[in-house]
């Protein structure tokens, strides 16, 4: 299974991509949502990994685009973020994430949250 | 920006400072840094519009007071003739003068408090940029180590998995050594089987022996038979001996009974032979039966010996393979649990490092502050530098960059204050 990981912080998107290959999982990786949408059309991906302060399109607005698109709409997205606030998780969850996980998060609990939704 | 925003973004860079400490180890420097950006807002905030207040207010007051006097003439020289008008004028050009004087000092004093401000200003904009520059270095440093960490997390993972495809073969030879104990109980189960056949082959070698020995005396029982039988031959030919004297006496008449004592004479010639080969052929058997039982006992003593010891040699083999294959199996489960226990900590790692991010953002966020500072002092700082001035603000870099260095506790730290640009 391959995973797409858009978020702008390097080290956040070699975290997570460590916690994929070590559960066998493939990844690529994009930089911002622009990026992200992008890469995502290619095909070939699963789910998508997603922060939401980043420069260029942020997730928010990642979300917003992919839902327009028929094409990736079904594709599931799990966000990463350091903004712990309610109404960023109800405003992302309304625009289609699946889950909504704060930083720092366990390894573990990315894996569960993936179970959870089938993957 | 207000003297209050000021303040306000002054205590969120303290407690940014004291975050950015907790979270990075590197507490120290920073916090002294954004401690400094705090006391330069500070000073910032004192040299605001707002701040200017008092000095408006003075101005305008000493602006009133002329106006009183001049009325107060006026109506003495209606009042009181030439002397009094005189008297007047004169109080009144004095309080003009002392007005005129009073503006003249005033607006020294103001152009030095505004020169002075502008200095300070000046000076905190330039202890904000270099703050800027060395905060600027955090979020790169951080991400630095943090790779190169994650380098070392990778290949201490790759070890990791080759440890525990090495313990999961080591578990597949458990499974193996847990056969082997099996054989092994199966060959010590044969092994009794093969002493008490062992035992029975001596029990049946020590019969056989009794037996040949029997069979011996028999044979000689058998060859004391035959002297018996030599005897009676000798007896049967005296016999024949005198039936054919008695023949001859009788003439004519005993030609009848002379062939029967010769055909009796025959017989005991051949039982005397036969007897002979007789005896001559137990006497070898004989011979041959002794030692055969020597024979036998000591071949069937060797086998049992050499049986013995390699049934001896099978079980210490099998002892000490059981030996090793626990030794294996105990190996193994330590193994497994090291590297379990490794890839726990590896999933630790991984988490702290998130706090990376965090701290990367907290520091853009405390750059943008900067940043908004740098641009409001900007025209407050505007002002002629002198050599003066100029010297002045590089002692007090250089002073603050020697108290940064003293106070950092890594090499980055020290390397990062170094790289700051005088």
């Amino acid at each position: 299974m391959k995973f797409l990981i858009v978020d702008d912080s390097p080290t956040m998107r070699k975290i997570v991509s460590l916690a994929l290959s070590g559960a066998g999982h493939e990844f690529a990786e994009a930089e911002n949502g622009k990026m992200g949408l992008e890469k995502l059309g290619a095909g070939g991906y699963v789910c998508v990994l997603l922060d939401i302060n980043m420069p260029e399109m942020n997730g928010l607005e990642f979300l917003e685009a992919k839902g327009k698109l028929p094409a990736l709409a079904a594709i599931p997205v799990i966000v990463l973020t350091t903004q712990d606030e309610e109404d960023l998780r109800k405003k992302a969850l309304s625009l289609g994430a699946k889950a909504f996980l704060v930083k720092p998060f366990k390894k573990e609990d990315l894996l569960a949250t993936l179970a959870k939704i089938g993957l | 920006m207000t003297a209050s925003k000021t303040i306000t973004i002054s205590a969120a860079l303290l407690a940014l400072a004291s975050a950015a400490a907790a979270l990075l180890g590197a507490g120290p420097a920073i916090t002294a840094i954004l401690a400094l950006i705090s006391s330069a807002l500070a000073a910032m905030a004192a040299f605001m519009p707002g701040g200017l207040r008092p000095a408006k207010a003075g101005k305008a007051a000493a602006s009133a007071a002329p106006e009183g006097a001049v009325a107060d003439g006026n109506a003495a020289r209606n009042e009181g003739g030439e002397k009094a008008a005189a008297e007047a004028s004169r109080l009144a050009r004095e309080t003009e003068d002392k007005r005129a004087a009073l503006l003249d000092a005033q607006e020294s004093a103001q152009a030095a408090a505004q020169a002075a401000a502008q200095a300070a200003a000046a000076s905190a904009l330039r202890r904000l940029r270099f703050a800027d520059s060395v905060l600027a270095k955090v979020p790169v440093k951080t991400e630095e180590a943090a790779f190169t960490l994650m380098d070392k997390l990778v290949a201490l993972r790759d070890q990791s998995a080759k440890a525990a495809d090495a313990a999961l073969q080591a578990e597949k030879g458990v499974f193996d050594s847990r056969a082997v104990s099996g054989l092994a109980a199966s060959a010590r189960s044969t092994i009794a089987g093969v002493r008490v056949a062992l035992a029975d082959m001596r029990k049946h070698d020590k019969d056989s022996a009794t037996g040949l020995r029997n069979l011996g005396q028999e044979l000689k029982s058998g060859i004391e038979l035959l002297t018996g039988i030599e005897e009676i031959t000798e007896r049967s030919r005296l016999i024949a001996f005198n039936m054919a004297i008695e023949a001859a006496r009788m003439g004519e008449k005993g030609r009848g009974f002379k062939v029967i004592v010769g055909e009796l004479r025959a017989l005991n010639d051949r039982t005397a032979d036969f007897s002979k080969q007789v005896s001559e052929l137990l006497g070898r058997f004989k011979k041959y039966n002794e030692s055969l039982v020597q024979t036998s006992m000591a071949s069937s003593g060797k086998v049992a010996e050499e049986v013995e010891r390699g049934i001896g040699e099978e079980e210490r083999t099998i002892e000490s393979l059981l030996a090793a294959s626990t030794s294996c199996v105990e190996l193994s489960d330590d193994v497994t649990a090291v590297v379990r226990a490794m890839n726990h900590e590896l999933d630790g790692i991984l988490e702290s490092l998130q706090f990376q991010d965090i701290t990367r953002q907290m520091v853009e966020g405390a750059l943008e502050t900067i940043a908004e500072a740098e641009k409001e002092m900007a025209p407050i700082a505007h002002r002629d530098e002198t050599a003066a001035t100029r010297e002045e603000d590089r002692r007090r870099v250089e002073e603050l960059r020697s108290i940064l260095l003293a106070r950092a506790k890594t090499r980055g730290e020290k390397e990062a204050l170094q790289e700051v640009k005088k």
